[in-house]
């Protein structure tokens, strides 16, 4: 580790890691609630494990990009933090809030949640992924506006090169964007309207810089080319995002009561989102091939192959293949969107996380690369995972082209409960790749653990 | 740290050739299904015995990849279909599945190929792709 305050991202990838086991946990739950409909009810209702499972991978997620940022940019600086206390008591802050939240949903009934934390002051609750009660949000938003500062203050003070400057346009974005959570309008179409620029903005808009970023700082690492080569694909990648996502947003206003130009905005810029996943993709492995040198951390370089791979099939191929407005007219809110879901957020978001995490902790943990030995498990649990989110998304996508058939095209429609009894097959298959998917995480966080002949730093 | 020697795409004899079949075997797949093959093959069988060694490699991949490739999408599509009718939700479920799969394992294929013909390297596809040529 070059700069000592580099230390203060090490909680949080612990963090982010013990937050996603908890996430995959309740995936698991309610998959089986899937199935079988009273599992654990009325301990963990559906809609409780749903809003836990889906919270927690916000979290996790925003606990990496934070991690991320504390190891990348005194890095890229080459300057110690603005405050590396700061940044400790802040993690402290978000993870006992987030607990604290997550406890909240389990303990008690939401409406009562929502009445203890003065949602009747402002109301921002009950709509899907900004759940969080009001003080949560706020929460969120000083915690984003203190970290924020920590890392602007250290660039500004130091070295400022573009992975710096997308990183933080990401971050800054992901802060700005979330503002729009304070925002309900009565009106249910401007509610949904501005909902998107919270949730859409993020995962297809800013947060692809942030993607880009690490990727890029990832690569610059492991395969030591020159950083003019890197950054100018990284320029490259985040205009497409910014050119094809922004208006992209359409794709999710086809169907809520806006005007009907957006059928044609939506389904061209949105056709166009794979671009960015693509060259993504011809970026990592094109960086990797031109390799100047052989990084002892092979595992960090397979995260990063496999980014892009991942981002580009599940945000890329299974985005497109719904998001045509006369085929999202029958898909719309199926179990195809889940499995999109699931392939794009593990490809683009999981896994440049646990790229940075698997390039940042031996490091942090002062060696270059781990063992061998544990390097072969962290593989091993890379595949897992991987071929496990392949099979959930296919399964999924079965799923849903039978409902769509059955509930939506058939000339006799049969009711939404019926067909979910008659997709009940692949619900059950995807919950045992759920456990192997769960086996991969557990090997991922064991590999970590393992001794052996470490590189050093 | 080792250090591997540095890979020189722009002095490799043949790459501009080698990326320009790698880029049509894409727009075969994604932009102009058909057209893109039309332009490969035409370059493949125009440079198949004069051109520098990597774009030999690189046009023999592509365009025997693209042929095989389609004929696997298009001939297990048709029958999937003349076996389950157009009219049962399971011959929908196994041509989609069927098709994306597929498709999506030729694009990712040809990425990954255009990685290589960009840093002066061959590249065979998996499983479909015909045996490098070495000479």
């Amino acid at each position: 580790m070059q700069y000592k305050s580099q230390a203060v991202a090490k909680p949080y990838f612990i963090a982010a890691i013990g937050l996603f086991l908890g996430q995959i946990l309740f995936g698991l739950i309610m998959g089986l609630q899937y199935v079988i409909g009273d599992f654990l009810f009325p301990l963990i209702p559906f809609n409780v494990a749903r809003m836990v499972h889906t919270n927690l991978l916000i979290v996790w997620l925003l606990f990496g990009f934070m991690g991320a940022a504390y190891y990348m940019i005194p890095e890229e600086s080459e300057t110690e933090l603005f405050s590396p206390k700061l940044a400790l008591a802040l993690f402290w802050i978000f993870l006992v809030a987030g607990a604290l939240t997550i406890v909240g949903y389990l303990a008690v009934p939401y409406a009562t949640l929502a009445e203890l934390t003065g949602n009747d002051i402002l109301e921002t609750m009950g709509r899907e992924f900004l759940e969080q009660p009001l003080v949560t949000k706020i929460g969120i938003v000083i915690v984003a506006l203190a970290f924020l500062f920590n890392i602007t203050m250290t660039v500004l003070k130091g070295r400022k090169t573009s992975i710096t400057v997308v990183l933080l346009l990401g971050l800054w974005g992901l802060a700005i964007f979330f503002l729009f959570s304070f925002y309900n309008p009565t009106n249910l179409v401007m509610d949904k309207f501005y909902w998107w620029w919270t949730v859409h903005l993020w995962v297809e808009g800013v947060w692809e810089l942030i993607l880009g970023a690490l990727l890029a700082f990832v690569l610059i690492k492991v395969t030591g080319v020159d950083r003019e080569v890197i950054e100018k694909w990284l320029y490259v990648i985040i205009t497409l995002s910014l050119v094809t996502g922004l208006i992209g947003t359409g794709h999710h206003y086809y169907w809520i009561g806006t005007p009907e130009y957006w059928q044609w905005w939506g389904s061209v810029f949105s056709a166009l989102e794979p671009i960015p996943f693509f060259a993504m993709t011809v970026f990592a492995f094109n960086m990797v091939n031109r390799r100047r040198r052989e990084h002892p951390n092979k595992a960090a370089t397979l995260w990063a192959l496999g980014t892009g791979v991942m981002a580009f099939l599940g945000a890329g191929v299974w985005g497109f293949l719904h998001t045509l407005a006369p085929v999202n007219y029958y898909t719309h809110g199926t179990q195809i969107t889940a499995a999109h879901g699931h392939m794009a957020f593990y490809g683009a978001y999981a896994m440049v996380v646990l790229c940075i995490i698997s390039y940042a902790m031996p490091i942090l943990r002062g060696r270059a690369a781990n063992s061998n030995k544990a390097q072969v498990v962290e593989m091993w649990s890379f595949w897992l995972m991987t071929i496990a989110i392949v099979f959930i998304t296919l399964f999924l996508t079965a799923a849903g082209i039978l409902q769509v058939w059955l509930q939506r095209v058939s000339d006799t429609p049969l009711p939404f409960m019926v067909v979910q009894d008659k997709v009940a097959l692949f619900y059950w298959m995807r919950e045992w790749t759920g456990v192997v998917f769960l086996i991969g995480l557990v090997l991922y966080i064991a590999s970590f653990f393992i001794k052996g002949e470490e590189k050093a730093a | 740290m080792n250090t591997a020697p540095e890979h020189a795409p722009q002095e490799t004899p043949g790459s501009t050739l080698a990326i320009a079949a790698e880029g049509l075997f894409l727009i075969n797949l994604l932009a102009a299904p058909g057209l893109g093959f039309m332009v490969l093959a035409w370059l493949w069988w125009r440079h198949r015995h004069s051109a520098p060694l990597l774009a030999r490699q690189h046009l023999q991949q592509t365009f025997w990849v693209s042929a095989w490739g389609g004929l696997l999408i298009v001939s297990f599509s048709l029958l999937f279909i003349t076996l389950g009718g157009l009219h049962w939700e399971w011959t929908w479920v196994v041509v989609i599945l069927y098709f994306t799969c597929v498709h999506s394992a030729l694009v990712v294929g040809g990425i990954v190929g255009l990685a290589y013909a960009m840093a002066g390297r061959p590249w065979r596809f998996p499983l479909i792709g015909p045996r490098l040529n070495r000479d």
